[in-house]
């Protein structure tokens, strides 16, 4: 009989104790990789986020910066005003390189005029922007023109081949941007022509009309000169320009940040108790399960089995259980993540970005190895306590 | 093992059948509104209707696996169990789809619920095929008078 079908035989002779085994070694594997899916994810999300904004400073109406980090984070629907005469003040204030304005709209809440409810909208000004054309360039997309839009990665057309239903106004998605696991994924871009032509449509067409001021802006994005100190750049547009906050982009999204190393603080607590939880039952249940098969494996010593074999017979027969539960473990983590990760983004507030297959398998692999350790960690004791035993007095006992 | 698969076709089934109730757009009084002011129901909420058709021979299939014992009708409602676990996944993906904002509440909490439902579905009944070979029971012997 081989090592393996030795380590199959006692598996299945003793089925609790093997549960026990593939039930723990299911419980590390799945929480320490669901754990780091959902930490990287969220960083990942967040940095994307940050870089794809391309603004070094967003100036935004005061009071309204909670709002912005929503609508970009989450994809709530926001909608604040400033004068249009802040673009001008801000562009004049030394060390500003570039300023453009943009204006944040969203649909109507269940409204058959639009294709999707609350939808967040960002409406750009292509003479000035230095923030979405980059993206549009960098995916290969042309300009927008008059009625088209570009979409965020899960927005998918709903009217013919390419066509979304906004206010009544049939617009065209030109394509979709690359995820990036914040409300940006749910959110359509077009300029500020298109955004005038759909209120001048929704007039006649929506259950009620979009409205878009002529004077005014939702948010001023800056870009700074080189060798500027954003900090002073900021404290001096925030004494410069009442009834307006600045924010840099370091700071932006600074309440999920916070958020998410609190969660990162309660993973490890959590992860702390459950890992060497775990190695001490396994360690338990292979010290019992040793002491109850003294006898059987007396006997294979005396058939001429070596203390190598006996040892190594265990530690296969743990190996097997550990890779049983390792891969159940790994796949409902993958699973639980993959699809309920919205809903993990809704109830814990911070965005989630699913990483690259390649990524996805190097954690994998790393979730699998570590808990296979663990589980070998835990049996190592037990397995060279038995295969030291006499065979004699195991047998006479 | 093959109460056990059964148990969790069961359980996946009536997750299909009763979760839409509770996880539908229209559960959280969201629906559509025409232009002539009628209220109508959203896509999601007819996925999840028809996940019933696919709960119902899925359970139906998971009372076979516990009753029967013979090899070829627990490996039929194994088929089953597959197929009906497949359809409840295309549901709400391929076949009749849920609501376009990635962030409303079907796309959160109902098309996640169904699809893993729908898989751990089609992976239990497939255990269910190949653990089916065991559960044959051979005739008694005949006793003589």
């Amino acid at each position: 009989m081989s090592l393996l079908q030795l380590a199959w035989k006692n598996i299945s002779g003793n089925r609790l104790r093997s549960w026990v085994v593939v039930l723990c070694a299911l419980l590390v594997a799945a929480f320490a990789l669901f754990a780091t899916l959902l930490l990287r994810g969220a960083a990942a999300s967040l940095e994307l986020a940050a870089n794809r904004l391309g603004a070094d400073i967003v100036v935004v109406p005061e009071g309204a910066e909670t709002e912005m980090e929503g609508a970009l984070l989450m994809g709530v629907a926001a909608q604040f005003w400033m004068p249009k005469e802040n673009v001008a003040k801000l562009a004049d204030i030394p060390g500003v390189e570039a300023v453009s304005p943009q204006i944040y709209l969203a649909t109507l809440k269940n409204a058959s005029c639009c294709s999707a409810s609350e939808m967040f909208m960002v409406a750009y000004d292509p003479q000035t922007d230095f923030t979405i054309r980059p993206w549009l360039q960098r995916q290969q997309h042309a300009e927008l023109g008059l009625g088209q839009v570009v979409g965020g990665h899960n927005i998918f057309p709903t009217e013919g081949d390419d066509g979304l239903l906004v206010y009544g106004d049939v617009v065209k998605l030109s394509g979709n941007l690359e995820p990036t696991g914040t409300g940006l994924d749910q959110s359509i871009f077009f300029t500020l022509d298109t955004a005038r032509d759909i209120a001048r449509v929704s007039e006649t067409r929506a259950k009620q009309p979009l409205t878009v001021p002529e004077d005014q802006v939702s948010a001023v994005l800056l870009k700074t000169k080189p060798d500027t100190n954003i900090g002073e750049l900021a404290m001096r547009i925030f004494r410069a320009l009442p009834g307006v906050y600045p924010i840099q982009s370091a700071n932006l999204f600074r309440s999920a940040r916070t958020q998410l190393n609190s969660l990162l603080r309660a993973v490890v607590i959590v992860l702390a108790l459950i890992w060497p939880l775990a190695i001490l039952l396994i360690g338990m249940v292979y010290l019992m399960a040793a002491n109850e098969r003294r006898r059987e494996l007396g006997v294979l010593r005396a058939l001429g089995a070596t203390r190598r074999f006996i040892a190594e017979s265990l530690l296969a027969e743990a190996g097997m259980l550990a890779f049983c539960g390792a891969s159940i473990g790994v796949f409902l983590a993958v699973l639980a993540i993959y699809l309920f990760r919205r809903l993990i983004m809704v109830s814990l507030g911070v965005p989630f970005l699913l990483p690259s297959p390649g990524a996805l398998a190097v954690q994998i692999g790393i979730g699998l190895l570590l808990t296979m350790f663990s589980v070998f960690l835990a049996v190592l004791l037990p397995a060279i306590k038995i295969s030291r035993q006499d065979p004699a007095i195991a047998m006479r006992e | 093992m093959k109460t056990v698969l059964g148990l969790v076709m069961i359980v996946a089934a009536l997750v299909l059948a009763i979760a839409p109730a509770f996880t539908d757009c229209e559960s959280a009084g969201k629906m559509l509104t025409t232009a002539d002011g009628r209220s109508v129901s959203m896509k999601c909420h007819w996925a999840g209707v028809a996940e019933v058709a696919a709960a119902i021979p899925l359970g139906i299939a998971g009372i076979f696996a516990l009753r029967s014992r013979r090899k070829e009708t627990i490996r039929f409602a194994a088929i089953i169990g597959v197929a009906a676990g497949a359809m409840a996944v295309l549901l709400p993906t391929a076949l009749i789809g849920t609501c376009g904002n990635a962030m409303m509440l079907c796309n959160v909490l109902m098309k996640p619920i169904e699809l893993s439902a729908g898989i751990i579905a089609m992976v239990a009944s497939a255990a269910l095929f190949f653990v089916a070979r065991d559960q044959e029971v051979t005739a008694a012997p005949a006793v003589s008078a």
